[in-house]
């Protein structure tokens, strides 16, 4: 009875050392990579403000007075006959009374 | 010896006593401050700004986004050479050399706002020089991609009273609390060099980005439309104009432009005058384009059918005033359709005696005449409609060909919006959905406020007015093959109690196709100075639009 008790106060007390030197380690281990952290911050800036550059870049590409001018440039002109190629509408306006 | 001993005791004492005293000074009095010192000494909290919400148009390419940008500040006290950091900044940011130093004489100042919203490369110009005591802080922007297209639409963004920024006018005033969205902050333990400790203090308040909102705006359609508008202005004269396209099935704005504008990017380079959007809040009298409305009333409540016949004989008197035709020409007997054909002003007050006093000032109010459209834009404005006990007889009947009832374009569109869409009165709207930060959308659904014309009465006259423009003014200017409704005006602007005979407000109003009207435009120009009248100048630019509308919606030709 005495020896078991014996054996379960080891066993906390082995986990109880096992915990903190896991303990000491990981606060030391975290408490001295706060450069790579910031590294990473910086990172994650970098990439988020090339994300906007990228967005704006594309925004001002594919802005309709930036297509108007590169079509204008390469010569590409509004057609003067437009040739419909849907079937053509009935000659009645719309359901309801006519003149 | 004694002596010795209580010496010796007497300076322990008073070392036990002082530094009982510094320890109560430490740790009672100035705990608080040296508490605080040694919190932000260890503890940094930067702030965490929210970005502003983006506006997209309906099929969802940008209208407003969001750039970085730097605010620049000056530490005053460790600036080296102050006139070469001077110089250096004043050229880099366009500024006058003097506007800085000025703001550097103070030598209390330690920490000093120079320039606000400064572009990434500028930024890097200056951080090649160097310079010592001159700090960036990072700020956001809006972009155009679009630079002024629908600038009155969109209003800018500037800073009010505490500095912060703020929408005014147009999409962003009105949504300001919905853009601006909720700043956090980060507050974070730092290690002797500075850098974050991870398994340290750490609290974040995170920021909450605006809302992004997708409009009804059709870029393509905003881009002819201003590109008209531009090209109607230098042609005929014109002081100034506007133009509105509204999708009659749901109210919502497919394009709004008003001239002379500006840029929002550079707002504060314009005069003020110009930030207001005339096509919400210019008063104006709509001449013969106000006839549909008073026509439709007169059917809906049949008073007048199709068999009604009109002796345009000559001027009729009332009141003492003569009502003539705006071309003095007679036509005798005419029918009910031939009175908007002809934009017979004698014709209308026929139609108006038919409809009665009281019925068409009920018409008026019903139509949200002298009453806000509740467009979700911010400087929307209306004049009044006079009391009902105000209105004389010559009142009403001038009323029914648009002279002496002033209302906006935007009321003006909206009350023909009413004849396209089968009767009903929608509210007119320009955001479509307001997109959440938890990915949920609100979709703004289109509100009828009421009906106020029958769909029969409502076609009848959509088929009037489509008669109007081929038998009108206007038969050579409309594409062929397709039935489009449309009424001229040409309203005289009143000027210290009597018209001014040289200048006018000329309009064309209309929507197509009729048989399933996809838009409804209305096209105004103040003071076109090539000629007076809508015929020669709106309803030229209104056909120009439509002929490129058509092709882009794929509305075929019906005949």
């Amino acid at each position: 009875m005495r020896t078991s008790k014996i054996l379960h106060y080891c066993v906390i007390s082995i986990i109880l050392a096992i915990l903190v030197i896991l303990q000491v380690y990981f606060l030391n281990t975290y408490s001295t990579n706060g450069q790579q952290i910031s590294d990473l911050q910086k990172e994650i800036e970098s990439i988020e403000n090339q994300n906007v550059r990228l967005q704006t870049q594309i925004a001002s590409d594919s802005a309709m007075l930036a297509i108007s001018v590169q079509s204008d440039s390469i010569g590409l002109n509004k057609s003067p006959l437009t040739v419909s190629l849907k079937s053509p509408l009935p000659v009645a306006y719309r359901v309801g009374q006519s003149m | 010896m004694e002596k010795r001993i209580t010496f010796v005791f007497t300076i322990f004492f008073l070392f036990f006593v002082l530094i009982l005293a510094r320890l109560f000074y430490w740790q009672i009095l100035s705990s608080d401050y040296l508490g605080a010192l040694a919190e932000k000494q260890r503890l940094i909290t930067i702030p965490v700004i929210a970005n502003r919400g983006q506006m997209f148009a309906s099929n969802g390419s940008p209208l407003v986004l969001n750039q970085k940008a730097f605010g620049i500040y000056l530490e005053p006290k460790k600036i080296k050479n102050k006139d070469e950091s001077i110089n250096i900044l004043a050229q880099s940011l366009g500024m006058e050399p003097a506007s800085i130093s000025a703001k550097l004489q103070n030598d209390k100042i330690v920490w000093l706002p120079i320039a606000h919203k400064v572009d990434e490369n500028t930024v890097e110009d200056i951080k090649k020089h160097n310079l010592t005591g001159v700090e960036f802080l990072s700020e956001s922007k809006r972009f155009y991609p679009e630079a002024s297209m629908a600038a009155h639409l969109l209003g800018f963004v500037g800073k009010n009273a505490k500095g912060d920024d703020q929408g005014y006018f147009g999409i962003e005033g009105y949504y300001d609390e919905q853009l601006r969205g909720r700043n956090g902050s980060i507050r974070q333990e730092l290690d002797a060099n500075g850098n974050p400790i991870l398994s340290g203090e750490l609290e974040r308040i995170s920021a909450e980005d605006g809302r992004d909102l997708t409009l009804y705006i059709d870029k393509t359609i905003q881009f002819i439309v201003e590109k008209y508008l531009n090209i109607g202005i230098a042609k005929y004269g014109a002081k100034g104009g506007s133009i509105i396209v509204l999708d009659p099935q749901t109210g919502g704005i497919l394009a709004m432009a008003s001239y002379p504008s500006y840029e929002p990017k550079n707002f504060s380079y314009y005069p003020a005058d110009l930030y207001k959007n005339p096509a919400i809040s210019m008063s104006y009298e709509p001449g013969s384009t106000f006839k549909v409305v008073v026509m439709g009333a007169a059917f809906n409540e049949k008073k007048v059918d199709m068999k009604t016949k009109f002796n345009e004989e000559g001027p009729i008197a009332l009141g003492g005033y003569a009502i003539k035709t705006w071309n003095q020409k007679y036509h005798g007997e005419i029918s009910i359709a031939q009175i908007l054909e002809y934009s017979s002003n004698p014709g209308m007050v026929f139609v108006q005696k038919q409809l009665g006093d009281d019925t068409l000032y009920s018409y008026l109010q019903n139509l949200g005449i002298g009453k806000l459209t509740n467009i979700d834009l911010q400087d929307e404005a209306t004049p009044q409609l006079r009391e009902r006990s105000k209105w004389y007889a010559i009142d009403y009947a001038t009323a029914s060909f648009g002279q002496g009832i002033a209302v906006t374009p935007l009321q003006m569109v909206r009350s023909v919006m009413a004849l396209a869409n089968g009767g009903k009165l929608m509210e007119p709207h320009v955001v479509k959905e307001i997109h959440l930060q938890n990915g949920k959308t609100i979709s703004i659904k289109p509100k009828v406020e009421r009906q106020i014309y029958s769909a029969d009465s409502a076609h009848i006259v959509s088929e009037m007015m489509v008669s109007a423009v081929e038998n009108g003014e206007t038969k050579f200017l409309k594409p062929a093959g397709y039935h489009i409704a449309g009424k001229t005006g040409t309203a005289q602007i009143p000027i210290a109690g009597h018209y001014d005979s040289n200048k006018t407000i000329a309009s064309f109003v209309g929507f197509a196709p009729v048989e399933d009207p996809k838009f409804v435009m209305l096209v105004t120009l103040s003071e076109p100075t090539s000629s007076p009248w809508g015929s020669e100048t709106a309803a030229p630019l209104f056909f120009n639009i439509t002929k490129e509308i058509f092709p882009y919606l794929g509305i075929s030709a019906s005949y």
